[in-house]
């Protein structure tokens, strides 16, 4: 009865933030609907099986994602307050049990809409009871993955990041997305799940079969949720926790200040750099040896051109991961900030000046995973002309940057990482991708990745420079981002709430 | 940055008040339609404080006491009502905002250049507040890493560094321990000798004769007590 009345009032607390409610069921009806076919398509390049089992996969996928970035915030949002409960007395075994079955059913209204949204979209195939199963236990394995991180990663920008490259690898080298008779990729997470979800039999898991390591998979991480969570209740302490200045001198200590808690998240500066670099290295280790017929335009006309997989998939994947990464330190540097850039702004420190000290450390942020993408980029890959694929990929980071920016203060956090989640992968990822169509749809012209897209891949591919329409789209968001930045940020921490 | 109807502006209506508040009214909207329900929770506040003075804003919880210093502040828009103040404001809120990366040191040196204070002077008057409320040792520890007293001292110092005419506190000793406390009085005496004026807001007061007056808000009104 306990653990129950506390489930009940944790999806209550879960409610209250109606944003919540929407991202969770949002979110993965957008993925499924707009990636289904693309990742389809991009499963059968990349030498997976594609067709109706890349589409079916994409629900659990989407459902695994929510279910472990809600379970993240749970944890670290109720932290205090749970440890709170346990010493009032509660057994600690009711409120994990509480704490699960409240991830379980987030995950579950996550669930329900991918498959509702795949019905609508695809169908769900010949074994409906089969796709349920699996994109359930997907969401059970990352119900685990989302407590594991919440309990190791105090930091939620570190956190969401950490669920973001678990789940790119996941996805990405997945038997689905790639080979599945790979030995390095039968450890990730759903491998055998998405292998019995799919029907796609692996022949290399023993007397257990599929179903066995799927299910052991699940069992394991109920296992691991219902340790760190106890754990995290037993162990865990309490946290210790006129006339203004000239604007010059409040930029160059906003900016200084910045730069100071910025580098003192040491995590968040490694994870800027090995996400990228261990993206692209896997990328191009799983590409096939294939070619792909890509447009190009050259000499003010379109072309076919043929290209060497394995040659630019490197080139081509590095702004996805970049644009991720930049969109939710973006994200967070503004958020993390909020309250004391209000009381900042109340003690005479300029809105604007502010304002501009964030986005230079946001930029630096976005420099430095640029940086460290394109050295790696730079063993694998041969642009045609560097300078401006260099310049197309900042471009891209701090277009993304800038977006995180925005989505913290119309979002908030969990429905912003959400949606940090979703609009890089859709736009870079699917849309924007030479390896997926040879040119973008008409509507994902309206993308912000768009412009700066088609500049990369001019750059990446052609002697010359012939996308001047598109570098000045690129810059056009560029400009209205940062004005619409500049609109926020006075009215979120400067201006009195009502 | 100004509340709704506020007027910060050296134009006080009062002869000498540094602070002015007419008339303040504000309702919070709670729920979603058809379940929408409105809580007033200052019904018409007038308040004024003159130069030097100390008063105590007392209030039973949830009698508005934040809300009605917020809005002093200008963190929050009245729905009615006006704030007229002379003369920079500091304003120590009841929960300690402050970035969980920097250290005291570096609050200190990034709020002395909001309230545009020399290096000079902010680092004399960054010296005296660590003596004055005793945290020197600190100076270089990241406040996420600092206990919950030390915390509220840097809070407080925060609000005091550019010795502001006017001086807004909420629940300012909530954290100290009696030492503390009493050194909290002691800086709070030398501000109003120099003609300084503080308001405090607690939900008890047990040292009345530390204020010169105390009002208590009743229903949505100020009330002298």
């Amino acid at each position: 009865m306990t653990t129950a009345l506390f489930e009940r009032r944790f999806l209550a607390e879960a409610a209250r933030t109606p944003v919540n409610l929407l991202v969770l069921i949002l979110v993965p009806v957008v993925f499924v609907v707009v990636a289904a076919r693309p990742l389809a398509d991009a499963a059968e390049l990349l030498g997976g099986p594609g067709g109706p089992a890349a589409q079916t996969a994409t629900a659990g996928w989407a459902a695994g994602f929510i279910a472990a970035i809600a379970m993240y915030f749970q944890m670290r949002a109720a932290r205090a307050a749970d440890r709170r409960l346990v010493l009032a007395g509660l057994a600690p075994s009711r409120l994990v049990a509480a704490r699960m079955a409240t991830g379980l059913a987030l995950a579950l209204i996550a669930t329900a809409a991918s498959l509702l949204a795949l019905t609508a979209r695809t169908g769900i195939g010949d074994d409906p009871g089969r796709v349920l199963a699996g994109t359930l236990m997907y969401a059970v394995i990352y119900l685990a993955i989302g407590a594991l991180i919440g309990t190791l990663v105090t930091s939620p920008v570190n956190g969401t990041v950490l669920v973001l490259f678990v789940w790119i690898l996941d996805v990405f080298f997945g038997p689905v997305l790639g080979a599945a008779d790979r030995p390095v990729t039968r450890v990730l997470p759903t491998h055998f799940v998405t292998l019995w979800m799919v029907d796609l039999p692996s022949q290399h898991s023993g007397r257990i079969g599929d179903l066995g390591w799927a299910l052991t998979w699940a069992a394991t991480a109920m296992a691991i949720s219902w340790t760190v969570i106890t754990a995290a209740g037993r162990t865990a302490r309490p946290r210790h926790r006129t006339r203004p200045g000239s604007a010059a001198g409040q930029l160059s200590a906003g900016v200084r200040m910045g730069l100071r808690e910025a580098t003192r998240n040491r995590v968040l500066g490694a994870l800027l750099i090995a996400v990228p670099v261990v993206f692209v290295l896997l990328a191009v280790a799983t590409t096939p040896s294939e070619s792909t017929t890509l447009t190009v335009r050259e000499g003010g006309r379109t072309l076919s051109q043929e290209a060497w997989l394995p040659d630019i998939h490197g080139g081509t994947m590095a702004p996805i991961a970049t644009a991720s990464l930049t969109t939710l330190a973006g994200l967070f540097t503004v958020l993390d900030a909020r309250s004391g850039d209000r009381r900042l702004t109340l003690a005479g420190f300029r809105p604007l000046t502010l304002l501009a000290s964030r986005l230079a450390v946001i930029a630096l942020g976005a420099l430095l995973a640029t940086a460290a993408s394109l050295a790696v980029t730079a063993t694998v890959f041969d642009a045609r002309q560097w300078d401006l694929y260099i310049a197309a990929s900042v471009l891209i980071a701090l277009t993304y940057a800038l977006i995180g920016v925005l989505l913290g203060p119309l979002f908030g956090r969990v429905g912003g990482v959400l949606i940090a989640f979703l609009l890089p992968f859709i736009d870079l990822g699917i849309e924007q991708s030479p390896m997926l169509r040879s040119a973008p749809p008409g509507w994902a012209h309206a993308l912000p990745g768009y412009g700066a897209g088609r500049v990369l891949i001019d750059a990446a591919l052609t002697p010359a420079f012939d996308e001047t329409g598109p570098l000045l789209i690129a810059l056009a968001w560029l400009a209205a981002l940062i004005t619409a930045a500049a609109v926020m940020f006075r009215r979120t921490a400067t201006a009195p709430h009502h | 940055m100004a509340a709704v109807g506020a007027r910060h502006d050296d134009t006080p209506p009062g002869d000498r008040a540094v602070l002015a508040a007419a008339g303040i009214e504000k309702t919070y909207r709670r729920g979603v339609w058809p379940a929408r329900r409105w809580v007033r929770v200052l019904q018409g506040v007038d308040l004024a404080l003159a130069p030097g003075e100390v008063v105590g804003l007392v209030g039973e919880n949830g009698s508005g006491k934040s809300t009605l210093m917020k809005v002093l502040v200008g963190a929050l828009s009245a729905d009615a009502g006006t704030v007229t103040r002379r003369g920079r404001l500091g304003y120590c809120p009841q929960e300690p905002v402050v970035y969980e990366r920097l250290t005291c040191d570096e609050h200190f040196e990034l709020f002395g250049h909001a309230y545009g204070l020399t290096d000079q002077a902010e680092r004399r008057a960054r010296r005296e507040l660590y003596e004055a409320l005793g945290f020197e040792r600190y100076a270089a520890t990241r406040t996420d890493r600092l206990s919950g007293g030390t915390l509220s001292k840097l809070n407080l110092g925060l609000a005091l560094l550019a010795d502001p005419e006017v001086l807004l506190l909420d629940e300012p000793y909530a954290g100290f321990d009696f030492d503390t406390y009493l050194r909290f009085w002691e800086l709070v005496g030398e501000r109003r000798q120099a003609g300084r004026s503080v308001l405090i807001i607690s939900h008890f007061v047990t040292d009345e004769e530390r204020f010169d007056r105390i009002i208590e808000l009743r229903d949505g009104r100020a009330v002298p007590r």
